[in-house]
């Protein structure tokens, strides 16, 4: 089964992404409400992928994709971003990173397990 | 899929808890943004307060629409933007501010409906920006934003055409200037409108460069702005022509006693273009009627001191509204009381609550049938124009606008030549297959934005938006070239070809009312039709009576065939020309003390006897050319030729073979210049 670790400050987009993972694909869904916490909870419970909120207080999306990708328990697992708005100057800075991709805000509960999948290119 | 199904029921119920659960989070949000607006009112706006406004506008415009507030999103999205940049808000803007945080607390306390997943095309229109430089659509983006656009951006023409078949913008804005290293704008907008007529391109780009409206337009695009021009200024402009596209929203007016209903008729309306005025109070009904003429009205059966009952029987017995449409909502489903609704003179009704679907129906149904006989009053039956009277308020209309905008505006008035022997010749009825005809090209030929009526028997009228005198001449001598290539056949007779003379006038140069610019066009249309007809006149042109000859081009050629092309597409277009096949009979003409005076002179290069350099050396001597623009037709566009030709004082070379239009454009280039 998937496992997928999701970091997001806002608590109810955190729930509705984990709802809709567990509701709509059933995979296995794990939280985290910043990215010091996020990097923990990764290491610990070693996801398949993680969904990343980009805009966050204190440790931004960057900021946390640097601590995960600078980890060496870490670094392996893909990441996808969670942005509401997606600028010039952003994707410049994206694409520099080792993203695998970029999902925008406000997503579709329903089909969120699909974006994933498509961005991650897991076939289920 | 059953288990698709399930799934996504569950995720809806699901998130129908999750939303109660952070409501509280999110109109604490909400609240944030309303006293950073009330501060804004107030002047009392400090960084702390935007700075919060817009964190919290951004954090609400990435989650509502998770919950299936589409329309919250994007209106949180369009606060986010107001709150990044600007400390400084407009009047206008602020009230904006207020219409949308208003709205965006109504959308949030109505919080999600069952119907939540389904993905509502949103009202607020979607722009896209087309341009290489960031800046300039970073830039730009913030000001639509701040005009109540949603934007998107895209610095390659491929990633255009992405955007457009992904995300179907309302409107495009393109710099035809840039450079685009993935293809040329013209082809770009040609692209875009013929496969999506419904987007509305404007361009955006300098005014002195090669392209100008004329050449924009044909390719399809519905304004052209040109620059130097201020961002803000810019997406004013273009929202102006968005608006013009639009249809005119209808008027609807509703009274009920009950706010809460009112505001839900008007939110629920909107999608379709519905314009709703709410009315509490009965009694301020005939005042409010008269107001605001809407066309449509919606009654509510019980209300107090007055009921709609009443007010149905008082519109239905006087003159003036005794047609317009009346809708009534009612508690009571009771046969009496539907039968009084119908007696009263009522056209529909429908029970209470009130079922949206239900409602939009209800109302569509009643205007398109309304429209329907409006448009039929605004149509001319035979060529499928408007009426008189429709174009003559549509060039009212476009003067306003004009005169608004600073913007030039040209009329045309056309008459079809021989149509009096015409009529004597044909039937009634294969008269009407001509005309019809005549309309399809005139209908086909004309941007959407202009506006054509048939104006009499034989005689059209044309209002043009943005034009000037001279390239409206230009556009309607490529309309008189296409008339000209169509073969008229009514049933029963000889296919015949037909031609037209044209006048065309400027506002405000040649008038200020639409009476006056109908006259000027009408006295150049009539001496476009003395003078042999099939043929495009500039008003002002008509009355050269000065003694030394006076005409536009002058050409000297030895090629005769091609001269007599050239002669006629000029005059097709309204010039006076002179040909001339030699040098020497050319010096003949003009040695002798300026017997003929003229514009432009377009000078072969290769001839017989004198050729086409020596001419130019001797009329640079003479300082002719000082008075006289000449472009040379050259057989190579060989450097050294055009670089001969410039230093000897020419304005302008073009290289045989050429195409007739961009010759003809190349001429009206350098009479203009």
């Amino acid at each position: 089964m998937r496992k997928v670790l999701i970091i997001d400050d806002e608590g109810d987009l955190r729930e509705i992404a984990s709802m809709s993972l567990r509701t709509m694909a059933g995979w296995e869904t794990v939280v985290a409400s910043s990215g010091k916490e996020g990097l923990a909870v990764a290491e610990r419970e070693k996801p398949d992928a993680i969904l990343l909120d980009v805009m966050m207080p204190e440790v931004d999306g960057v900021a946390t994709f640097h601590m995960l990708h600078g980890n060496a328990i870490t670094r392996g697992i893909p990441v996808v971003l969670l942005t509401a708005k997606i600028r010039a100057a952003d994707k410049e800075r994206f694409a520099q990173l080792a993203i695998r991709g970029v999902i925008e805000k406000p997503f579709d509960p329903v089909t969120l397990p699909q974006q994933i999948s498509a961005v991650l290119g897991w076939g289920d | 899929m059953a288990g698709q199904a399930t799934g996504a029921a569950q995720t809806v119920s699901q998130l129908v808890e999750i939303w109660r659960q952070y409501r509280p989070a999110t109109i604490q949000r909400l609240v944030s943004i309303e006293a950073a607006v009330a501060a804004i009112v107030t002047d009392t706006l400090n960084d702390q307060l935007r700075a919060g406004a817009h964190a919290d506008a951004h954090k609400l415009a990435g989650s509502l629409g998770t919950f299936g507030l589409h329309r919250a999103s994007d209106i949180a999205r369009v606060l986010e933007f107001l709150f990044e940049v600007r400390t400084n808000f407009s009047r206008e803007e602020t009230l904006r501010l207020c219409n949308l945080t208003t709205e965006l607390r109504a959308r949030i306390e109505q919080g999600p409906t069952d119907e939540h997943t389904r993905v509502e095309p949103s009202d607020v229109p979607l722009l896209l920006i087309v341009d290489v430089d960031a800046n300039v659509t970073e830039s730009l983006s913030v000001e639509a934003a701040g005009q109540g656009f949603r934007t998107k951006q895209a610095a390659t023409l491929t990633a255009a055409h992405a955007t457009i078949a992904n995300d179907r913008p309302d409107l495009v804005i393109v710099n035809v200037s840039s450079t685009y290293a993935d293809g040329n704008a013209l082809e770009f907008i040609e692209t875009v409108t013929c496969r999506n007529p419904e987007i509305v391109v404007v361009a955006l780009g300098n005014r002195d460069g090669f392209m100008d409206r004329v050449d924009v337009a044909r390719h399809g695009a519905r304004g052209f702005i040109a620059e130097p021009i201020s961002h803000a200024q810019a997406i004013a402009t273009t929202a102006d022509v968005f608006r013009r596209t639009k249809p005119r929203p209808t008027r609807l007016l509703a009274v009920d006693d009950d706010a809460q209903l009112l505001e839900a008729v008007r939110v629920l309306l909107r999608p379709i273009n519905v314009e709703v005025t709410g009315l509490t109070d009965p009694v301020k009904f005939w005042e409010v009627l008269n107001e605001i003429r809407p066309e449509v009205v919606l009654f509510d059966v019980a209300m107090p001191e007055v009921n709609g009952i009443e007010l149905c029987r008082v519109v239905r017995g006087d003159a003036r509204w005794k047609h317009l449409p009346i809708l009534f909502l009612t508690e009571h489903t009771d046969g009496f009381v539907v039968q009084q609704i119908f007696e009263a003179g009522a056209d529909d009704y429908m029970s209470k609550p009130i079922v949206a679907p239900e409602l939009v129906t209800r109302v569509r149904n009643r205007l398109e049938r309304t429209m329907l006989t409006q448009k039929m009053s605004d149509t001319d039956a035979v060529t499928g124009l408007m009426t008189r009277r429709k174009v003559f308020d549509a060039l009212g209309d476009a003067i306003h606008v004009a005169s608004e905008r600073n913007d030039p505006l040209a009329v045309a008035l056309i008459r079809l030549d021989r149509f009096t022997p015409m009529r004597e010749q044909y039937s009634p009825l294969q008269m009407d297959e001509v005309l019809h005809t005549a309309g399809d090209i005139l209908t086909s030929f004309f941007r959407s934005e202009d506006s054509v009526g048939r104006w009499s028997d034989g005689e059209f009228l044309a209002v043009m938006n943005g034009l000037t005198r001279a390239q409206g001449v230009h556009r309607l001598g490529d309309l008189l070239e296409r008339v000209r290539e169509q073969r008229f056949s009514p049933a029963g007779a000889d296919a015949i070809g037909l031609s037209f003379s044209c006048g065309v006038a400027e506002f405000s140069k040649d008038g200020v009312d639409a009476e006056q610019l109908y006259r000027a066009a009408g006295a150049a249309m009539e001496y476009a039709a003395e003078t042999g007809g099939n043929r495009v006149v500039g008003a002002g042109a008509s009355n050269p009576r000065s003694k030394r000859e006076a005409v536009d081009v002058v050409l000297v050629d030895d090629d005769e065939a091609l001269s007599k092309l050239i002669e006629h597409a000029l005059q097709t277009r309204g010039y006076r020309t002179r040909w001339f096949p030699d040098a020497t009979s050319f010096l003949s003409v003009v040695e002798p003390a300026e017997g003929l005076s003229m514009k432009l002179l377009l000078l072969d290069v290769e001839m017989p006897g004198m050729d086409g350099y020596a001419l130019l050396r001797k009329l640079a001597q003479e300082e002719v050319v000082k008075r006289t623009r000449v472009i040379m037709l050259t057989i190579r566009s060989a450097e050294a030729e055009v670089m001969k030709a410039m230093e000897l004082g020419a304005f302008d070379h073009i290289a045989k073979p050429f195409s007739m239009p961009v010759l003809m454009q190349r001429i009206r280039r350098a009479i203009e210049a």
